[in-house]
């Protein structure tokens, strides 16, 4: 199984800006499928970016994140090589996590 | 006065001749012909494209969604069935062949050459249909047209081929010629209770807003499949594209690879010849 | 004037005649057929639409469920449609050549 995530980190001046894309089905649980039945709720509840230790992004997900969510921010500090680490949790309990090297 | 009338008659004479090889020209089926003007049309329709860039679509024709386009590629919505279908095309059949043993060069950069016409079953063979063929011959089952694992395998053997451009013959044959027409007619045929032919958005309304979407150029549409539709919110090889037009349009749809749909597949992708592929892309 | 007037009274008894009966099984059926022949022909010439099979479709249901005029109305609806897909098909069987980029 490859990996759910993709990262692109880059340094800047002081501050490291990241984009990553995530690999999920993100269902509600109101929306309903070809058999005409409710298809289960299945989300990312918890989104978290760690650099050095210490969490650097949380995002609260829910239902009302799109299908293989894009997400963009930017941490202070953070420099080329270092490693940046991403999991996320869903509401069925599955995870994934992922370490990328930021760029320069 | 004389010398006058006289003139008029024999101009007459000569337009007159002049419209019956043009009537004439008009019978005969003559696809280089075809293509030079269909290439010329769009040439200079959007003269400041370069025949290589109308393989991405609305993005060759628009400025500012190129610009969102640009930012989009950083992280290509279509790498997750890239991978899944890289990881497919590798893995044997049960009978331990793989794709790669049905295709020419192992299946690598080979997307330029379909659709072909097939001299010996006298039909046009897209590659969706090839590779299902392939399946077949080794015990497998076919694969559903239009999503899934066809798109993403799609999506990988046209990954191997980006940038090499379309290179379609029409085979001397009168089948091959029969097939191109009956796709030519297809493309030019208004249908649906809406009356609009492919040709109504893709020919006259090129580059111009279908609602929020910019309508993409038939010249080189076909080089970006499968793609992400940001609409679909999945990805979608030709056939889901074809039988979705065909019912935006409120006609009842084909079943995939039906013969009308592979001849099409086969005129417009002769009209592009010369035009990279650039699959797999990314649409709104 | 009086014409006029003779006409006008021979289309309302006319109208208030098929209004007055309601359709029954029998002519929801045949309304029904001659729709399902139609969308047929449209079927041979490849150029069906997706509002006739709608129309059929809702046809079907309302004869089952015994609503034979609704049935009726759904079924001509049908029908005129599918009677204008087989125009279509034949008009553009020789009208695509104008379309065509030369």
């Amino acid at each position: 199984m490859p990996s759910t995530i993709r990262v692109r980190a880059v340094a800047g001046d002081d501050s490291t800006e990241v984009q990553a894309l995530i690999q999920h089905p993100m269902d509600s649980g109101f929306v309903k499928g070809h058999d005409g039945k409710l298809i289960p709720p299945h989300y990312i509840e918890v989104l978290t970016f760690k650099h050095d230790g210490k969490v650097v992004f949380t995002a609260f997900w829910g239902p009302a994140v799109s299908r293989d969510p894009y997400i963009k921010f930017s941490f202070k500090g953070g420099k080329k090589d270092d490693d940046l680490g991403v999991s996320w949790i869903d509401n069925l309990g599955k995870s994934d996590s992922s370490v990328a090297k930021i760029m320069g | 006065m004389r010398s006058g009338r006289l003139y008029r008659v024999g101009f007459a004479i000569a337009a007159l001749l002049g419209f019956v090889s043009l009537a004439r020209a008009a019978q005969a089926p003559n696809p280089a012909a075809d293509q030079r003007a269909f290439q010329a049309y769009f040439r200079s329709r959007f003269p400041t494209v370069k025949l290589a860039d109308f393989g991405n679509g609305p993005y060759a024709v628009n400025a500012l969604m190129r610009k969102q386009w640009e930012e989009i590629m950083a992280f290509p919505p279509y790498d997750f069935a890239l991978d899944a279908g890289k990881a497919a095309f590798a893995k044997p059949f049960a009978n331990g062949r793989g794709y790669a043993d049905c295709f020419p060069n192992k299946g690598i950069g080979i997307r330029q050459t379909f659709p072909y016409f097939d001299t010996k079953t006298g039909e046009v063979v897209t590659l969706d249909l090839a590779i299902n063929r392939c399946r077949i011959a080794n015990g497998e089952k076919p694969l559903p047209y239009q999503v899934g694992l066809m798109a993403a395998i799609t999506a990988y053997m046209a990954e191997t081929s980006r940038g090499k451009a379309f290179d379609i013959k029409i085979p001397d044959d009168p089948r091959a010629l029969a097939a191109y027409e009956d796709g030519k007619r297809f493309f030019y045929a208004r249908r649906g209770q809406l009356n609009f032919s492919c040709a109504s958005c893709h020919v006259q309304a090129a580059g111009q807003r279908l609602r929020g979407d910019i309508l993409a150029p038939a010249l080189g549409i076909l080089a970006a499949f499968p793609i992400y539709r940001s609409d679909w919110g999945s990805m979608g090889t030709i056939d889901r594209r074809f039988t979705s037009c065909n019912a935006q349009v409120r006609s009842v749809p084909f079943a995939p690879q039906d013969k009308t749909y592979r001849d099409l597949e086969y005129f417009l992708s002769y009209m592009s010849n010369g035009v990279p592929i650039t699959g797999p892309g990314a649409r709104p | 004037m009086k014409h006029a007037i003779i006409l006008a009274a021979a289309m309302a008894t006319a109208l208030s005649a098929t209004a007055a009966r309601a359709a029954t099984q029998a002519d929801a059926a045949a309304a029904l057929a001659a729709a399902l022949a139609a969308e047929a022909r449209a079927g041979q010439l490849r150029n069906q639409w997706l509002p006739t099979e709608a129309a059929l479709k809702t046809a079907k249901a309302e004869m089952a469920a015994g609503h034979f005029d609704a049935a009726v109305t759904a079924a001509q609806r049908a029908e005129a449609l599918a009677h204008r897909s087989v125009a279509q098909a034949r008009e553009q069987d020789r009208a695509w050549t104008a379309a065509v980029i030369r």
